[in-house]
């Protein structure tokens, strides 16, 4: 029974990996503009299915409400916005593409420099939620409060252009 | 992991199956028949008793219909739709508890489940939209996305104040913390805005902007016909369900109550709220999409956020 | 200002209420449709339907004697009447009576016309038919009974 669950773990966790390259593949190589949109959805319910199955489906959930729900919403609300655009296809590639290639490879490769010492496991533990809201607000308070600042810094900037170019459109009011 | 049960998840789904398509036509016809009767007519009275195997017949008629895609239309896009659509209900009907221990999936973080599932509903409709090559089907797309985002915060920040008052976020939990006293009765204000957010959620009149047929045809779903028209249907008779079927934890104490059997129990509170939004259609007008994103964001947003403020006040207190 | 807020959300949801308040006693109280093939609503007095004959009420044959009055009325000269005396009678009795439905505007003018009141507004409302036939030449006079045996009628429309 035990090697049954292993099987359909593994199984199941390649499923998802191939997903998400799947997804992610489709969102730059697509030439349509909502092909695009809906790789990156495949690949951000794929990622939340790695969250998953690396044993916090706390952070896979917020990862599909936030990303899936709320992020990708957005997104949509601007293409929506746009004309029938993004039909002409892929650019030629120029040296920058390489930045966004080497920039994440490098970070990925320093994380997992940096937990290579740690031990493995064959499936991952269950994590309690609440050690995470704990975190946030213990020993972590300083980035939290720092990303709030941030956020909060965002939503005032975007009011402002708004209201700033609404203000040019109708004289001086 | 290790709790994996095959015959558990195998009955669970089939039962969720026979949710899924029992709610839809009981529903459909509470609906046509709340309609009739609200209109001084009868309703649907032809097949079966009081015509309550109408839906069944419909269905069967829809069934047996041909799929038409349009010549221009992105085909891809026009299938997965109605798929996308009606999938994430099966997986957000898995943490609903229809008693204490009768529900399909116990997880901590069932709230959280059956909202951000939740939200996949949108997108099926934007896809629709989008790859149907029809220009009601884009704008009523387009809608359905600038509505979620009016009234989605309200709506957690709602689901927020409940969680912090329960304390947890298993829809089991919350529902046993209303052992002496609903939270509806707690938390007033929160019931009347879960109630205003879940009719916008569910997509139904006096804010279906996504489906007005007086100004867009049908909406995100001119172009479809038979099973996929009525996945559609199901798609939205069931989030109707999930979204109940929450408030009915949140607010009404989820399958508690005297003499009856506990499921018995849920299932009438959730066809209560199943039929204040029947009646809400059949009584309101369709409001503007302005009035609707002036309601969202300049009334829903800093009630509920006032009312998460004191009851987190409160509560430290 | 903030009270302001306050009142319209306080006016507005009970304005809500009292609308749901009209559709919960229009839910339970007398639906003013039926079930039409298998029951009939009963119409007030003053119908007006297609027009119909009235039988005299000792007979049961029809009071009309084919004056004609009534077709030549008619602005839309949609009706046609034939009559001959039956055997052993002072007056004529309407052989053929027809009415074009489909040129018919209900403007009653033979009804008003009529010396002998003869004719009438039917109440007859559940007017399908599958042939244009059944409209355009609608028989009057097979609802009545007549003074003429089946065959002379049948001769006299052929002819």
């Amino acid at each position: 029974m035990d090697n049954f669950i292993f099987k359909v773990y593994y199984l199941s966790f390649a499923i998802v990996l191939a997903q998400t390259a799947a997804g992610g593949v489709l969102a730059v190589a697509a030439k349509n503009l909502i092909h695009c949109f809906l790789g990156m959805v495949v690949a951000l319910i794929g990622v939340a299915g790695l969250y998953y199955h690396l044993g916090s489906p706390f952070i896979a959930l917020m990862q599909v409400m936030i990303y899936v729900g709320a992020v990708c919403v957005a997104i949509a609300f601007g293409l929506s916005l746009t004309r029938k655009a993004g039909e002409e296809g892929l650019k030629p590639l120029t040296p920058i593409a390489l930045i966004p290639v080497v920039l994440p490879a490098g970070m990925l490769a320093a994380t997992l420099k940096g937990l290579s010492h740690l031990e493995k496991t064959g499936i991952p533990r269950k994590l309690d939620e609440s050690a995470i809201g704990w975190h946030l607000l213990g020993k972590y308070l300083f980035p939290f409060e720092i990303i709030s600042v941030l956020l909060t810094m965002a939503v005032i900037g975007a009011v402002s252009v708004a209201l700033i170019r609404r203000r040019e459109q109708n004289g001086n009011i | 992991m290790k709790d994996i049960n095959l015959l558990h998840i195998i009955i669970s789904l089939l039962g969720i199956m026979g949710i899924v398509s029992l709610n839809a036509v009981l529903v459909v016809w509470l609906e046509r028949k709340t309609a009739g009767r609200m209109q001084f007519r009868h309703g649907p009275m032809e097949v079966g008793f009081h015509g309550i195997l109408q839906t069944l017949a419909d269905g069967i008629k829809l069934v047996s219909k041909q799929l038409v895609a349009p010549n221009h239309a992105d085909t891809a896009l026009f299938i997965l739709a109605p798929v996308v659509s009606l999938v994430p209900i099966f997986v957000a009907m898995m943490p609903i508890p229809f008693s204490s221990t009768m529900l399909a999936h116990e997880t901590d973080t069932g709230l959280l489940l059956v909202i951000a599932l939740g939200l996949l509903n949108t997108l099926g409709i934007l896809l629709a939209g989008w790859g149907s090559d029809n220009k009601y089907g884009l704008l009523g797309g387009t809608r359905a996305v600038g509505q979620i985002l009016a009234y989605k915060i309200p709506l957690l920040l709602t689901v927020l104040t409940i969680v912090i008052m329960a304390g947890s976020f298993s829809l089991r939990e919350i529902a046993l913390a209303q052992h002496g006293i609903w939270y509806a009765f707690i938390q007033p204000i929160a019931f009347l805005v879960y109630i205003v957010c879940i009719v916008l959620e569910t997509n139904r009149s006096p804010f279906d902007m996504a489906e007005a047929e007086s100004e867009l045809v049908a909406g995100f779903h001119t172009e479809y016909s038979g099973m996929a028209f009525s996945m559609f249907f199901l798609a939205e008779y069931s989030y109707m369900f999930v979204a109940s079927a929450l408030a009915t934890v949140m607010f009404l104490g989820g399958w508690q109550g005297p003499f009856l059997p506990a499921p018995i129990w849920f299932v009438l509170k959730v066809y209560f709220f199943l039929f204040l939004m029947i009646w809400f259609r059949w009584t309101f007008p369709r409001v503007r999409i302005d009035q609707m994103l002036m309601l969202g964001w300049k009334v829903l947003l800093p009630i509920s956020l006032i009312n998460f403020l004191i009851t987190a006040v409160v509560l430290a207190l | 200002m903030i009270t302001n807020y306050v009142h319209e959300i306080v006016k507005g949801t009970g304005s809500l209420l009292a609308g749901m308040k009209v559709t919960i006693k229009a839910m339970f109280s007398r639906t003013h449709t039926v079930q039409w093939p298998r029951q009939y609503l009963v119409l007030p007095e003053r119908f007006r339907g297609h027009i119909e004959l009235v039988p005299a009420k000792t007979t049961g044959f029809p009071k009309c004697f084919a004056c004609g009055n009534c077709a030549r009325t008619c602005p839309s000269k949609c009706i046609t009447v034939k009559g001959k005396k039956p055997e052993g009678a002072k007056k004529k009795s309407p052989t053929v009576f027809l009415l074009d439905f489909t040129k018919c505007s209900l403007c009653g003018l033979c009804v008003e016309s009529c010396p002998v009141k003869a004719i009438t507004f039917s109440k007859d409302y559940s007017l399908a038919g599958a042939l244009k036939d059944d409209f355009s030449n609608m028989d009057l006079l097979s609802k009545l009974a007549s003074p003429f045996s089946s065959h002379v009628k049948k001769e006299e429309s052929d002819g």
